[in-house]
């Protein structure tokens, strides 16, 4: 298998230099030799196996002898670790133009294609939906704009992710772009509902902890007509989420009875308020938040621009329909 | 000219750094600087036609090749200068034998069974024409003499083997080829750069050698024939520069080489050789004989410390520079290449474009040492060192 290696080397150099072309050619009638079961005839082989055992035999003899006699060996190696690598790089590709991360929909890390990390901007979660996508609606979920727009833009956030806070510039700009779009935001709490980080009467811990109980005081602040108001309160106040006091306070500053608040939180309707949305979110093929759908198209985490160009492309569909 | 490998290396650029070993002198040797100049002048001072322009520069070039020529004739001792044509090779010059013989068809060309494929395939390519190819052991003059029947119309035997060395007993085998008047052909391709050759002593008909392994330039090579069998050829390879005249219903040939030396020659190389044959004229041929034999033991000795050697050819002494070897279980490739890349040794390994005896007796292959005039006795320890790592490596 040395010939493949030379021979990937090789036609590297050949491209930009004719000097190497026979050896490229040599390198290929070895490889095609070896593929069809029979013995590389050429000498291609041997002469790479020479050319490198003959350096190392300079200094280091008995590594050289080792050498010779298991550098097909490690070629065969090499060759494994290339075609596991090449796997893993289409593996990694795939889920960059898909997911905008190298290692899929929820797992975040360095990703080569994306070095500084500006793509990966949501937070994932794996869920065992495996039917077909179904595009969500507003289903009485929170909304700005007439109900007769001819673009609507759903995003599925988590009050507990970094990028849903984050994408409220991303929507605010585009609620003063686009006067014809209307915008609803619905619960995707990264705990998956947990009912135990639901309730007050514990606290929880992960790193989405008090995901559903921040979803479902948004809920509650529907409930009472103060929703986008409580919402924005949310998004800004992080620290606000980890416990139920937090909540309750900023219940009083959006100008929400706080007993009326408190009943609502513990109503077992509201938790399934919110599990009705995650639930849509999971049919919707969700992996991560912010996802935004505009008219039924799907975005991960976009920046202002695709959102922007979305929007407009959807508003174009939709004129010319 | 005192005989001094080590001062006559510094007539060699490729030895001056010292970092080479170059021992793959039956393929080509190396040219000394004096050849290298000559090569260079003729570019440089006089860069014209031969034969043909009556300018001074092409009176300069004919001028120049007829003293190559007459060098030439000086090295064999042939008879006359027009007794020698300039080719690019042994190959060449067996070749334009093989196609310019008056051959009939029923005649029959007798060779060796260890010959190079150059003077092989010519005369199995002679078939074509109804010509007949025998091959008899190599240096068995008593079977050469056996199979020399009437139909035998020529004897065409290498003179050195370049596969291990051995030379045939060329005095011997022109007495039985003459004695049934068949005229013979020498590939002294081996022969002529390692010993003087007497073609009148010899009193061979027809003799070939290459200029490239004589510390000439590639591409030049000699054919001797003497004058009575060279008007007999009938030039195959004709054109500008071999006739007197032309019609366009025929043309008249010259008499002398030239008629076999067709369209523009090499001249930079027939310049060239003809300083590489003054070189090794200066050098003298005992002394060269002396240093190639003693080298070639001191080698010998080396190699027979193996025990999984086989050493092919004649006694040391008689090997003309060449030693021949091949380890029972390592491939001669291996040891090839690992002595270029760990040592920059260069050696030749294979079968030396002698197949048909390979073939013959199934050996795959040998590793070919051959040394020449500017090797040393430091280089032979050298290679013994470095052919004991490769074999320690590799066995």
């Amino acid at each position: 298998m040395l010939c493949l290696i030379a021979l990937i080397v090789c036609t590297g150099l050949a491209i930009g230099s004719a000097r190497y072309r026979p050896l490229a050619r040599e390198a290929l009638a070895c490889v095609f030799r070896r593929v069809t079961l029979r013995k590389c005839t050429t000498g291609f082989d041997r002469r790479v196996n020479a050319a490198l055992t003959g350096r190392v035999m300079r200094t280091h003899p008995h590594a050289a002898r080792f050498l010779h006699r298991h550098l097909e060996g490690m070629a065969w190696a090499f060759v494994f670790v290339l075609v596991g690598s090449t796997g893993y790089l289409t593996y990694g590709l795939t889920n960059y133009f898909h997911y905008g991360s190298c290692y899929g929909p929820v797992r975040r890390g360095f990703c080569i294609f994306d070095p500084t990390g500006r793509r990966s901007q949501y937070s994932g979660i794996l869920t065992d939906y495996h039917g077909p996508p179904i595009i969500p609606g507003s289903d009485g979920a929170p909304a700005v704009g007439a109900p007769d727009a001819p673009v609507t833009v759903i995003e599925f956030g988590s009050y507990t992710c970094p990028y849903t806070r984050r994408s409220a510039a991303v929507v605010s700009e585009l609620l003063t772009h686009h006067a014809a779009v209307r915008f609803v935001y619905r619960q995707f709490p990264l705990d998956a509902v947990e009912t135990a980080s639901a309730t007050c009467a514990e606290d929880s811990t992960g790193p989405h902890a008090g995901a559903t109980r921040a979803a479902m005081a948004a809920a509650c602040a529907q409930a009472e007509g103060r929703f986008w108001e409580y919402h924005r309160l949310l998004l800004s106040r992080p620290e606000a989420l980890e416990t139920c006091g937090g909540l309750l306070q900023l219940a009083g500053e959006a100008g929400i009875d706080q007993d009326r608040f408190t009943r609502c939180l513990a109503e077992p309707a509201t938790l399934e308020q919110v599990r009705r949305d995650f639930e849509d979110g999971v049919r919707a093929g969700m992996y991560g938040t912010p996802t935004f759908y505009v008219n039924g198209v799907t975005l991960v985490a976009p920046s202002a621009e695709e959102l922007d160009a979305a929007v407009q492309h959807a508003a174009g569909e939709s004129g010319a329909r | 000219m005192t005989f001094d490998p080590r001062r006559i290396r510094g007539d060699f650029p490729p030895l001056r750094s010292g970092n080479l070993i170059y021992f793959d002198n039956a393929c080509t040797t190396l040219r000394p600087e004096p050849v290298i100049d000559a090569v260079t002048r003729y570019y440089s001072e006089f860069p014209a036609c031969g034969e043909r322009s009556l300018h001074q520069l092409g009176r300069r070039v004919s001028e120049e090749v007829a003293l190559a020529r007459d060098a030439a004739r000086h090295f064999l001792n042939a008879r006359r200068s027009e007794e020698i044509v300039f080719t690019q090779n042994t190959t060449h010059a067996i070749n334009l034998v093989a196609q310019s013989f008056p051959f009939a068809a029923g005649d029959i060309v007798m060779t060796s069974d260890q010959e190079h494929n150059s003077n092989l395939l010519p005369w199995q390519q002679l078939a074509r024409r109804g010509v007949r190819h025998r091959a008899v052991p190599f240096g068995d003059i008593e079977a050469l003499a056996r199979a020399l029947a009437p139909e035998v119309k020529l004897v065409s035997m290498v003179m050195t083997s370049n596969l291990d060395g051995a030379s045939i007993d060329a005095e011997r085998l022109i007495e039985v080829a003459h004695a049934r008047a068949v005229p013979v052909l020498l590939d002294a391709a081996q022969a002529v750069p390692h010993q003087p050759i007497d073609v009148r002593a010899l009193g061979v008909d027809f003799l070939a050698c290459s200029g490239h392994k004589m510390l000439g330039p590639s591409a030049t090579g000699i054919l001797y024939g003497t004058d009575d069998w060279l008007r007999r050829l009938q030039p195959t390879l004709v054109g500008g520069g071999t006739v007197e005249d032309s019609t366009l219903e025929g043309a008249t040939y010259r008499e002398g080489p030239e008629r076999f030396e067709a369209g523009l020659q090499n001249y930079a190389g027939i310049v060239g050789l003809r300083h590489a044959i003054e070189y090794l004229e200066r050098i003298g041929w005992r002394a060269l004989g002396e240093h190639e034999r003693a080298l070639t033991r001191q080698l010998d000795e080396g190699l027979r410390r193996y025990d999984d050697i086989t050493i092919y050819g004649p006694p040391p002494d008689h090997r003309g520079g060449i030693t021949s070897f091949a380890f029972r279980t390592i491939d001669v490739h291996d040891v090839c290449l690992l002595l270029d890349q760990s040592a920059n040794i260069a050696v030749r390994s294979g079968r030396h474009c002698v197949h048909s005896w390979f073939n013959a007796h199934g050996v795959d292959g040998t590793v070919r040492v051959s040394l020449y005039l500017y090797n040393t006795a430091d280089e032979v320890h050298v290679f013994l060192d470095a052919l004991a790592n490769v074999h320690r490596v590799l066995a």
